[in-house]
């Protein structure tokens, strides 16, 4: 699968000046983000473009503002500038953008199709409504709770519908019975494939720490998400179990239409599964492009082993 | 040759004993030479002059220090060699303890069904009054304020130190409405129930973005905040002097008196106040155990999960698309509620209620309850409840101990220092409360489906890890 969005020409142009051209039907458009706190410019004029099924990366240094850009298209904070679009169902939907932008409100719908502003929108409404999942750089599973309840608690929403908001459910009707078994064998679908089965019925906080990665990532899947942001799925894994979990990720965009995007420090990781990366550093965009294009690409090579300026200008450094 | 191994490795223990002894007498000797050594009185000429109490601070010196040094030479060899025996025993007792758990709670719900013709048999009809009312209703209130509080502390994770403001709203519902509108203890049980439920949505609203223990100082403030304002609010609360002659519950219309309407008199019965009071107790025994099957029957469904996934990590519940807020809230009402249904019928049945009965120190005995008998778990805070409350009424019941220490002593006063105690050696001994298990709400093996993956059998659930610290 290729990268969608013309990004040779990308990359070839200044970063940060104009925002990308629209693609034939990308899944998420962040044009101009910024992020200040205080007087410290975490994000600066960041746009990029995440291809409806890809695996798109965001690498970049230590600091370099990367889950500040997650935590901005995940809502948990609010961009001081910037616009964040996602949309799925029927593509059409995205002439509405302007519209949308100039109205105020979060959506616009057309057909099947609907169109978020992800910023406009409160960080439970980006995963309930625009079906976006997120995974954490440091682990938050629901250590007390068995791996069966942490993925059950990812349905919530169609189970809280099913049980009439608690009040048909505490009755016992058969409805809500019926629906709680369909949730436990989607959670038994994901078990299966994480291979976490045998080990259902005990507490999330004893699994392994590879077990860990996986279940959280099958807790973001088990909200149908059609965007599933990752931050950092590789860290901590042995390189067998950071193979396994780049046919994981396949198997999660080719058969459950989920693009997805991720935070990832592993070279070996990126180069492998994604098919588009970013590169960012010091909150602003050095690179956009291929795989291929951005190991070659001397900015990215010098943001990452700390060469002069001049350096770079001059072309100073041989790639290896 | 091993004897004199064993008599030198005894005589260092001893030696060793001994420094510990002498550490701790140093210690607490500088700790109590100001606070116990020395006293200051008001002599006849009303000036402040100071008196040494060397006799006192000689004997609790003493007294630590030949605790100490028993301690160091007996109780921690012995803690110490049977951490290192084999796991045989706790085999057997974990074999025990299973039987004591599938048996206790029939066994305990037995037991408060019978309670009040048992103790009529036992101590006649004078005895059986005080033994009813002031141990099993006295207690089953706390164990049901117990229970609605475990569900906003015990499940959902929001430490609550206002608790008690709930249970005063439901009081003085009943206990106004009924005044003033004459109506009945049944129709206001749920009335009372939704307006402390009311309450709990418009005091949880600003406060439920704090966490941790910026919202247990607010909820404690609200807690104030009720009780003064009761106070205050003299035309309708009447104050300090509180409201009385509260209409009495009666048996589905028909009056606990001495009338010939009355329900002694219509059953053809000996007029005797212990009918009120069985009734009133199967009537709080029934609220409690309706607080426990709501609270067991939420937690297995999506809103009970929820809770319980916010008590553990609220931002990855927000990641996953639940709104925390709205779960907070409903935790909020849901417990404050349950305090509502035992406030009513707390004023009813005492026919007399004024803020005096709603103090933080009720706040703090229900958080009490709930921390001892371990977060989340049902029977542990109905264990708690019965220890801290029974405890303090059987304290009572200590006449005896007049001929130990004087006429003066009242062993009532010191319930809080028991209080303190009992809580000290709950946090050492077993730091999670009594009982620590967690029921899983789920369990994959009740439903068998297409899985290939064979089931492996549940492990270790008795010991899970210890609960993260929650700083904001």
């Amino acid at each position: 699968m290729s990268a969608t969005t013309p990004e040779a020409a990308l990359t070839a142009a200044p970063p940060n000046l104009a925002p990308p051209p629209p693609s034939p039907a990308p899944i998420l458009r962040v044009e101009p983000l910024s992020m200040r706190f205080g007087g410290l410019v975490a994000i600066n004029d960041f746009s990029f473009i995440a291809g409806r099924g890809d695996i798109t990366a965001l690498i970049g240094p230590n600091g370099a503002g990367k889950t500040t850009v997650f935590n901005c298209i995940t809502g948990f904070y609010k961009p001081s500038e910037g616009r964040i679009a996602l949309q799925f169902g029927d593509p059409a939907v995205w002439d509405e953008l302007e519209a949308l932008t100039d109205r105020g409100t979060r959506s616009a719908a057309r057909g099947d199709g609907m169109l978020f502003l992800l910023e406009r929108m409160p960080d439970y409404l980006v995963t309930q409504k625009a079906r976006v999942a997120r995974t954490f750089q440091n682990i938050r599973l629901f250590q007390g709770m068995t791996v069966l309840e942490n993925l059950l608690v990812a349905q919530h929403n169609p189970l809280m519908w099913a049980s009439g908001f608690t009040a048909l459910g505490a009755l016992g009707l058969r409805s809500y019975a019926r629906a709680e078994r369909a949730a436990i064998d989607k959670a038994r679908y994901w078990l299966d494939k994480i291979a976490l089965t045998d080990r259902a019925d005990d507490p999330a906080g004893e699994l392994p720490y590879g077990g860990q990665r996986r279940l959280e990532i099958a807790r973001a899947m088990c909200t149908d998400p059609v965007l599933l942001c990752l931050d950092e799925p590789a860290a901590g894994l042995n390189p067998s179990e950071s193979a396994e979990l780049g046919r994981y990720l396949h198997s999660i965009r080719d058969e459950h239409a989920t693009s997805i995007l991720l935070i990832e420090h592993d070279m070996t990781v990126v180069m492998e599964i994604s098919d588009h990366v970013v590169v960012l550093d010091h909150g602003q965009k050095i690179a956009d492009g291929t795989p291929e294009e951005i190991c070659n690409d001397p900015k990215v090579i010098a943001a990452y082993l700390g060469v002069e300026e001049d350096e770079v200008a001059e072309g100073g450094i041989e790639t290896p | 040759m091993a004897q004199e191994a064993s008599l030198s490795a005894s005589r260092v223990d001893i030696v060793r004993a001994l420094r510990e002894a002498a550490i701790t007498a140093l210690i607490s000797f500088g700790m109590f030479l100001p606070l116990i050594g020395f006293n200051t009185v008001q002599n006849i000429h009303n000036e402040l002059v100071l008196e040494t109490r060397w006799p006192l601070l000689a004997a609790l010196v003493g007294i630590i220090t030949v605790g100490r040094f028993l301690h160091a030479l007996l109780i921690a060899p012995w803690l110490a060699r049977r951490a290192m025996r084999p796991r045989q025993q706790h085999g057997a007792s974990a074999v025990w303890r299973a039987r004591l758990g599938r048996w206790l709670i029939p066994f305990t719900l037995g037991f408060a069904v019978v309670y009040p013709p048992l103790a009529l048999s036992v101590v006649g009809v004078q005895g059986a009054v005080k033994w009813i009312d002031n141990f099993g209703v006295q207690i089953l209130i706390y164990v049901m304020l117990g229970w609605g509080l475990n569900i906003v502390v015990g499940l959902a994770g929001l430490l609550d130190l206002g608790y008690v403001a709930f249970y005063a709203v439901g009081a003085y519902s009943y206990a106004l409405l009924a005044k003033t509108f004459g109506l009945s203890f049944w129709l206001l049980l749920p009335l009372a129930g939704c307006l402390a439920a009311f309450w709990g949505i418009l005091l949880g609203f600003p406060v439920l973005r704090l966490r941790g223990d910026y919202l247990a100082i607010v909820t404690l403030a609200f807690g104030e905040i009720i009780r003064l304002v009761l106070i205050n609010w003299v035309p309708v609360t009447n104050g300090y002097a509180g409201i009385s002659s509260i209409p009495r519950p009666t048996f589905f219309g028909i009056p606990f008196n001495a009338s010939d309407e009355g329900f002694a008199a219509r059953l053809g019965l000996e007029f005797s106040p212990i009918y009120r009071t069985i009734f009133l107790y199967y009537v709080i025994l029934a609220l409690a155990l309706v607080t426990a099957a709501i609270t067991l029957r939420l937690r297995r469904l999506p809103i009970g999960r929820a809770w319980e996934a916010l008590r553990e990590d609220e931002i990855a519940c927000r990641s996953l698309g639940i709104n925390t807020t709205n779960t907070k809230l409903t935790a909020f009402a849901m417990g404050a509620m349950f305090a509502g249904f035992a406030g009513s019928f707390f004023a009813a049945r005492q026919g007399f209620i004024s803020p005096e009965s709603f103090t933080f120190m009720e706040s703090a005995v229900i958080v009490a309850i709930v921390v001892l008998g371990g977060m989340g778990s049902l029977l542990g805070v109905a264990i708690a409840a019965v220890i801290m409350i029974g405890g303090t009424e059987i304290m009572r019941e200590l006449d005896f101990l007049k001929l130990v220490f004087g006429n003066d002593f009242d062993p009532t006063q010191y319930r809080m220092l028991l209080f303190g105690f009992a809580m000290v050696l709950i946090m050492v001994w077993k730091p999670r409360g009594l009982i620590a298990t967690r029921e899983p709400s789920a369990l994959l093996s009740d439903y068998p489906g297409a899985s290939t993956v064979p089931l492996r059998p549940r492990t270790n659930l008795a010991e899970p890890p210890l609960v993260r610290e929650h700083h904001p």
